[in-house]
């Protein structure tokens, strides 16, 4: 219904309100120019409420409405901005964010542990207001601070009572306001929070027939008169869902009475009938009223009311045009590109997998194409085939988002972080602009949030440490991003001590994980830490040290067929990188055969390839001039079969690392939608995945990572290959 | 002089407002459609806009035949609604019971009741 619909926005555009109030909160402490983020707060926490209370989720207004009212005093610096405040207004932000998932799961009662914490927050809110707990107890009764107890006007937080100023609000509904989710009645209630209305009158000239109206669409009109200490900006917002359906006018208080005449005019109404609505609502007396009247109708109006009419456009501006002149900045600053859509991420994955039957189906086509031997036919599918290609780098892109949104997530777990282990630790982000598959994006979030927390935990020293070495007394942690060769790399490094390498090879032999560890490169000892159950943590802190993360990280990272490596240099600091391929659903990939095996090789990672020529008893060969160890893909898989006559070795590299794989034939390139392998095969080593050809046949995509791992354990662990 | 009872139940909101029209049509357009049509609200539980838009309709109606529809048994959301949109006085003689105090505050209360959760 179309009313879940406005209301699944509102959730939506919270959570990103919320988001931006708390990004804004954790910079307000230390930014130069303050007047920004407090303004960027003050506004997040104001659209918020002003949503909630169209829906009429009352305990959200009136929570929200308190922190307002702190913010307010900061705005006019009343109230001074320090670390606790900003601790205190997280807090607030976290419990706004846990109402707005209670109405996102559709909980129509209270809970009362929130209430409980809601009671906490406001208390500490209340400090700051210097007004007593009378407002504590409106606040745990949710609507209660709205209920007659400030005599219905919420700027009076308890000392100053704002005069209150008369506004007339004039609404023309439009048909379809009540099908797009919004009903006039609940303008007119939230009206009533924001000060007395003095009257209501209903224009319902537009009604038509029973038997002719369409009973979804609206055909009223309302004129409202209000007293109210709020500000036109308060009053406007009320209305900024529903522009698009509703003419609305607001006159201001102190208006002359042409100004009222000049609505009247612009209405097209009936001025008499208007204007006993205007009486009514409390805006004109009744003898103004005849006054009024009597002018326009001698005629008298025409010069004034157009001089009025130059001044008002200076003056009042019409409230539209203002509203959707700040609804637009608004967006604009939002998003730097002012196009761009929401899409149902289930109909992206379903385009995708579409897109995937479609290459496969093209790949067949090609092939028949190609054994009926018609040159026309293939000269055409090679054209579909092109653009199949072209569709399939278009969608994929569509899945790619910047991680900047996820690495500023961080901003906050280290800004809590750094404060619950008395170091002073900044966070500096490069990258931002780099892209990945959503996916990818949603599932890195936990693994990289661990190593930040190990980061800063056991990597950064304290602060005394730090000054006594000489470095500065905070610590830095980066996050960086980047594009390489078909992979994208996330290194996360700290400025801290570095990784003992001692205390490594003491725990790893502790741990029976290795029986030495001398003559073991430092990467290879770094390496370690991956192993589970490992943790050099003399103490075993709240956040890491567990011994239960850097496995799982690992085991994670692997699944999205990444791998994951350590840099580290003691006393300086420590670099985890992580190497993500981008896209998990179709690749560009290089086909070989082995025996009466297919296998399809990731593209990106192909170097060249080379006849091969066996010699005995080595395992490697001289690829102009540089050794080149090479895995025999047929004694590695153990395929049947006698090696062909004329074996090839394809060259793959991966992190910085050459490897040969001796295949039998080399059939070239192809598109491959991979299939992940179902659970059975998960145990098998050096394959990632599967996919049907467009033959029909199917291959089997080699994992180059895990294939180099196994290389490189079997010649550690001393295996000589003998050559057949 | 015809009379005839319409009692409406559960919500007189869009959601209903197809179906209400329809009913309502029926009884007010049938060739034997009673000179005074009493519509009993005491059981409406919701009422939104397009429900008020519907009775005001009937109103208009039947006055347009010379005919007319009164109101018994106004039900809390009901009055909440003519309220908040100001139509007491489209409503105020056509109802057989007496309407609430338009003063009091408690009905704008009440208003707010219907969209907020019992509290704790």
């Amino acid at each position: 219904m179309d009313m879940d619909q406005a209301l699944q926005t509102f959730i939506t555009e919270s959570r990103e309100l919320l988001a931006e109030m708390e990004s804004a909160l954790l910079i307000v402490a230390d930014a130069e120019d303050r007047g920004d983020a407090v303004n960027a707060i003050f506004r997040a926490a104001h659209t918020i409420k002003g949503s909630a209370g169209l829906f009429g989720i009352d305990n959200i207004v009136s929570f929200t409405h308190h922190v307002e009212s702190v913010l307010d005093r900061v705005r006019e610096g009343t109230v001074g901005i320090d670390g606790d405040l900003v601790v205190l207004m997280l807090g607030c932000n976290d419990y706004i964010g846990r109402l707005v998932e209670r109405v996102a799961e559709g909980c129509e009662d209270d809970d009362p542990d929130l209430a409980g914490e809601a009671a906490g927050l406001l208390e500490r809110l209340g400090a700051h207001l210097d007004t007593p707990a009378a407002d504590t107890a409106c606040g745990a009764t949710q609507a209660g601070a709205y209920r007659g107890d400030n005599g219905g006007y919420p700027g009076a937080d308890g000392d100053t009572l704002g005069t209150a100023d008369h506004w007339h609000i004039s609404l023309r509904f439009h048909e379809g306001v009540l099908r797009n989710g919004m009903d006039p009645l609940s303008f007119v209630r939230y009206l009533h929070k924001l000060g007395q209305v003095t009257g209501v009158a209903c224009q319902t000239g537009r009604l038509p027939p029973l038997e002719a109206m369409d009973p979804e669409a609206c055909y009223l009109g309302l004129e409202i008169g209000l007293d109210s200490p709020a500000d036109k900006a308060t009053i406007e917002s009320t209305f900024e869902f529903v522009l698009d359906d509703c003419d609305i006018r607001i006159i201001p208080p102190r208006s002359r009475t042409a100004d009222y005449m000049l609505m009247i005019e612009e209405l097209g109404e009936e001025p008499a009938m208007l204007g006993e609505m205007l009486v009514r609502c409390g805006t004109l007396t009744p003898r103004e009223l005849d006054e009024a009247l009597r002018a326009q109708r001698s005629g008298e109006a025409d010069g004034p009311l157009g001089e009025i009419l130059i001044r008002q456009q200076t003056v009042a501006e019409p409230v539209v045009d203002r509203a959707l002149a700040k609804q637009r900045q608004a967006k604009d600053s939002k998003h730097q590109e002012s196009r761009s859509m929401r899409i149902d991420a289930d109909k992206l994955d379903h385009l995708i997998s579409l897109v995937g039957e479609l290459i496969t189906a093209s790949s067949g086509a090609s092939v028949a194409a190609a054994r009926a031997g018609n040159a026309e036919l293939q000269a055409c599918n090679s054209q579909v085939a092109d653009l199949v290609e072209a569709v399939r780098d278009s969608t994929l892109q569509l899945r790619m988002v910047k991680i900047g949104a996820t690495f500023n997530r961080f901003r906050r777990v280290v800004h809590d972080v750094s404060r619950s282990l008395g170091k002073h630790i900044e966070l500096a982000v490069r990258g931002e602009d780099t892209e990945l598959d959503k996916t990818v994006v949603e599932r890195i979030g936990d693994p990289l949030t661990h190593l930040v927390r190990n980061a800063m935990d056991h990597g950064i020293e304290s602060r005394e440490a730090r000054l006594a070495l000489g470095k500065p007394a905070h610590g830095t942690i980066t996050l960086d991003a980047r594009h390489e060769s078909g992979h994208i790399v996330i290194e996360v490094s700290d400025d801290g001590a570095g990784l003992n390498r001692e205390r490594i090879v003491a725990k790893a032999i502790e741990r029976g994980l290795i029986e030495d560890g001398r003559g073991m490169r430092d990467e290879d000892v770094f390496r370690l830490i991956f192993e589970p159950g490992f943790s050099t943590a003399p103490a075993v802190t709240d956040l890491s040290g567990r011994g239960v993360g850097m496995d799982v990280v690992k085991r994670n990272i692997e699944a999205l067929r990444g791998s994951v490596e350590v840099f580290s240099r003691a006393g300086q600091g420590s670099t985890v990188a992580v190497r993500l391929p981008l896209t998990l659903a179709i690749i560009d990939g290089f086909q070989v055969v082995v025996g009466r095996s297919l296998f399809v090789l990731p593209l990106d990672m192909v170097d060249e390839c080379v006849a091969y020529t066996p010699v005995e008893g080595r395992d490697y060969t001289d690829l102009r001039g540089q050794v080149l160890p090479f895995i025999r893909l047929r004694r590695m898989f153990d395929l049947p079969g006698p090696a062909a006559a004329r074996e090839n070795i394809v060259v793959v590299r991966h992190a910085g690392e050459r490897i040969g794989l001796v295949v039998d034939t080399l059939l070239g390139e192809t598109q491959a939608v991979i299939k992940p392998l179902s659970r059975l095969f998960a145990q098998a080593r050096g394959i990632s995945g599967s996919s049907i050809l467009g033959s029909g046949e199917v291959a089997l995509i080699l994992d180059v990572p895990a294939l180099m791992a196994e290389a490189r354990n079997s010649a550690m662990a001393g295996h000589a290959r003998l050559s057949v | 002089m015809t009379d005839s009872n319409l009692r409406l139940e559960g919500e007189l909101t869009i959601y209903t407002a197809q179906d209400t029209r329809q009913r309502l049509v029926q009884v007010l357009a049938a060739d034997d459609a009673p000179d005074v049509l009493r519509m009993d609200l005491s059981a409406v539980t919701e009422t939104d806009t397009a429900g008020i838009q519907l009775l005001l309709a009937a109103r208009e109606h039947a006055r347009a035949r010379g005919r007319e529809v009164r109101f018994a048994g106004m039900a809390q959301s009901v009055e909440a609604a003519i309220q908040l949109l100001g139509l007491e006085d489209a409503f105020a003689d056509a109802r057989d019971d007496a309407p609430p105090d338009a003063a009091c505050a408690g009905a704008y209360a009440g208003a707010c009741d219907e969209a907020v959760a019992p509290t704790a």
